[in-house]
C-alpha cells in the first residue's frame, strides 16, 4: 500500500452514512495495523543507529590465542563476517613472512593429483569455515600466500671427473587454487607458474539458511615428482606462508 | 505491536463522541509505538539505511591510490610505508571509535614494474631461497583511551622477484632468474575488534612493503589500499 488517504471525504452539512465512517477509519487502521511499507517511511525514518550492534556470531566462536587456526565470526543487522586463517606470521608460533609455515615436500610426503585439501596437511585440520549461513549472498575473499617450484637443487653433471652443481628447479611446474562451497568448486585462481606468489580469490554464492563449510584446495603438477636418477639432493617443496578466507553473508 | 480496535458504526446508530474520538485517540498512542509488527514484508529499502546526518551507509569506504606511471623503488628490509613518486604515504584515515565485534576489511592491491635482482638465492643455511622474496603488509595505528599511538599489523603477504625457472638452469652461468615484470599484487583481511567500545580509537591504515635482500630493488608503478567499516 501506499501512503493512506481519506476514502470518502465528508464536507459540512453533509449527511453522513455509518459505512463511509466505517470505511475511512478501516482504511487507516489497516495501515497502523501491519501494512506499512516503505512508502509510508520517509528516508530519515530509519538510520543506522536503529539496528542492532554488532555481536559475536552465534555460530562461529573465536578461537583462543594460540591455536594452530585463527576463526572469528561477527554478526551485524544486515550481514555477517567470518574469517579463517593461518599464518606464518601470526599462528600459533610467530616466525616472519620469509618463513613457510607448511612446507610439502613432494617427493616425499602424501598428496595427490587432484585438488588437495589444506586440512589433510599438519596444523590445517581446522581451517575449514564453518558457520550457519543466513539466507542472502556469501561474498568473500581467499588469499593464498604459497611458493612452488623456485627451490635449486645439486645435481651431477659430470662423472668423470664426478662433479655436481647447482641447478634450478620448476620447468613446467605449475598450480592452482580452488575455493569450495560445501564442496562445489565456486572460483579458480588459474594456473600459476613457479614462483612465490600470493593469489587471491574473490567469490560471491547465493546461499539459502544453511550450514556452510568453505574451504581452498590445491592441484599441484610437478615434473620432478616423476624422478630423476642423476639427483644427488632432492627437494621439492610447495610452501605455504599463510591461508585466509574471510566472507560476508548478506542477509538484508 | 499496536493494535487499534474499533467500534463499529451501525445504521440509526447514534455513536458518542467518546465513542468516535476513541479509535483516533488510540491511533496517536499506537503510531508512537510503532515496530516491526506494523510493517509489512519489504518495506525497508537501501535509501533508508543512508544517515542523513553523515549519509554514511550501512558500510563506510576508505580509499587511497597512488596511480602512477612513475615508478617508485623499494629495497629496505625494514618494512617501510609506500609513497607515490612524489612521496604522498598510501595510507587511509580511518578516525573512529569501533563497536565491540566490530569488522574492519582491509584490501590492497598494486603493480609491481621492472625489479632490478642481484640475488634470489643463497644455496645454504636457514636463509635459502628467502633472498628472492619481498613482502606487502597492512599496519594499522590506533590509539587506546587516548593513550599514545600504537601499531597492529593486520596481514603480511609475499612475492619473488623472479621464478627460478628454466632460464635459470645454469645456476653459475645466470646468477638469478629472470625477474618477474608488470605483476599484480593483492591481498585482503579482516580484523575483528575485541575490546570494549569508545576505548579504542582506529587512527590509520598504511601499506608497507620490504625486502629480504637489499640488493635487490622492488619497483612498484601503483598501488591502492581499502578499507571498509562494517557499521551495520
Amino acid at each position: 500500500m501506499s501512503k493512506v488517504f481519506t476514502d470518502i471525504p465528508i464536507h459540512n452539512l453533509q449527511q453522513v452514512k455509518p459505512e463511509s465512517l466505517n470505511r475511512n477509519i478501516d482504511k487507516y487502521l489497516e495501515a497502523f495495523n501491519g501494512t506499512l511499507d516503505g512508502h509510508n517511511f520517509p528516508l530519515e525514518s530509519v538510520v543506522t543507529t536503529d539496528f542492532f550492534l554488532p555481536r559475536d556470531s552465534n555460530s562461529l566462536q573465536d578461537t583462543a590465542a594460540g591455536t594452530d587456526v585463527f576463526q572469528r565470526g561477527t554478526s551485524y543487522s544486515t550481514q555477517a563476517y567470518y574469517q579463517t586463517r593461518r599464518s606464518s606470521s601470526f599462528e600459533p608460533t610467530i616466525t616472519d613472512v620469509w618463513t613457510p609455515c607448511l612446507t610439502i615436500n613432494l617427493d616425499n610426503d602424501s598428496w595427490s593429483k587432484g585438488f588437495n585439501l589444506l586440512t589433510e596437511f599438519t596444523d590445517f585440520e581446522d581451517f575449514p569455515l564453518t558457520f550457519n549461513a543466513i539466507e542472502g549472498q556469501l561474498v568473500g575473499c581467499a588469499t593464498i600466500d604459497f611458493e612452488h617450484g623456485t627451490q635449486v637443487f645439486e645435481v651431477v653433471v659430470s662423472d668423470d671427473p664426478p662433479l655436481s652443481g647447482s641447478r634450478s628447479r620448476g620447468f613446467e611446474w605449475w598450480s592452482e587454487w580452488g575455493v569450495f562451497v560445501n564442496n562445489v568448486l565456486v572460483a579458480r585462481s588459474g594456473l600459476i607458474f613457479p614462483r612465490r606468489h600470493t593469489v587471491q580469490i574473490p567469490f560471491t554464492v547465493p546461499v539459502g539458511s544453511q550450514q556452510v563449510t568453505i574451504d581452498v584446495r590445491f592441484i599441484t603438477v610437478t615434473s620432478r615428482a616423476q624422478g630423476s636418477p642423476t639427483l644427488e639432493v632432492t627437494s621439492s617443496e610447495f610452501n605455504i606462508f599463510s591461508a585466509e578466507i574471510w566472507v560476508r553473508n548478506q542477509i538484508r | 505491536m499496536p493494535i487499534v480496535e474499533k467500534i463499529p458504526l451501525l445504521p440509526d446508530q447514534v455513536p458518542s463522541a467518546a465513542e468516535l474520538n476513541k479509535v483516533y485517540d488510540d491511533l496517536a498512542v499506537a503510531t508512537t509505538a510503532i515496530d516491526e509488527d506494523n510493517g509489512g514484508s519489504n518495506w525497508l529499502t537501501y535509501a533508508h539505511l543512508i544517515d542523513p546526518a553523515t549519509n554514511e551507509p550501512i558500510n563506510k569506504l576508505y580509499f587511497a591510490a597512488y596511480n602512477g606511471p612513475t615508478a617508485v623503488n623499494y629495497n629496505s628490509t625494514v618494512f617501510q610505508s609506500m609513497v607515490s613518486n612524489t612521496g604522498t604515504i598510501t595510507e587511509v584515515n580511518l578516525d573512529y571509535f569501533p563497536n565491540e565485534t566490530e569488522v574492519l576489511r582491509l584490501h590492497m592491491s598494486g603493480l609491481v614494474g621492472v625489479p632490478t635482482v642481484n640475488v634470489d638465492y643463497d644455496f645454504v643455511g636457514a636463509n635459502l631461497g628467502k633472498p628472492n622474496y619481498y613482502a606487502f603488509r597492512i599496519m594499522v595505528t590506533y590509539s587506546d583511551s587516548g593513550g599514545p599511538d600504537q601499531n597492529f599489523i593486520a596481514g603480511y603477504w609475499g612475492y619473488s622477484f623472479t621464478t627460478n625457472g628454466l632460464n635459470r638452469y645454469d645456476t653459475t652461468s645466470a646468477p638469478t632468474g629472470p625477474s618477474i615484470n608488470w605483476q599484480t599484487f593483492q591481498a585482503s583481511t579482516i580484523v575483528k575488534y575485541k575490546g570494549t567500545t569508545g576505548v579504542r580509537q582506529y587512527k590509520k591504515a598504511i601499506l608497507q612493503v620490504a625486502v629480504f635482500d637489499n640488493s635487490n630493488t622492488l619497483s612498484v608503478v601503483r598501488q591502492s589500499l581499502q578499507a571498509v567499516r562494517a557499521r551495520k
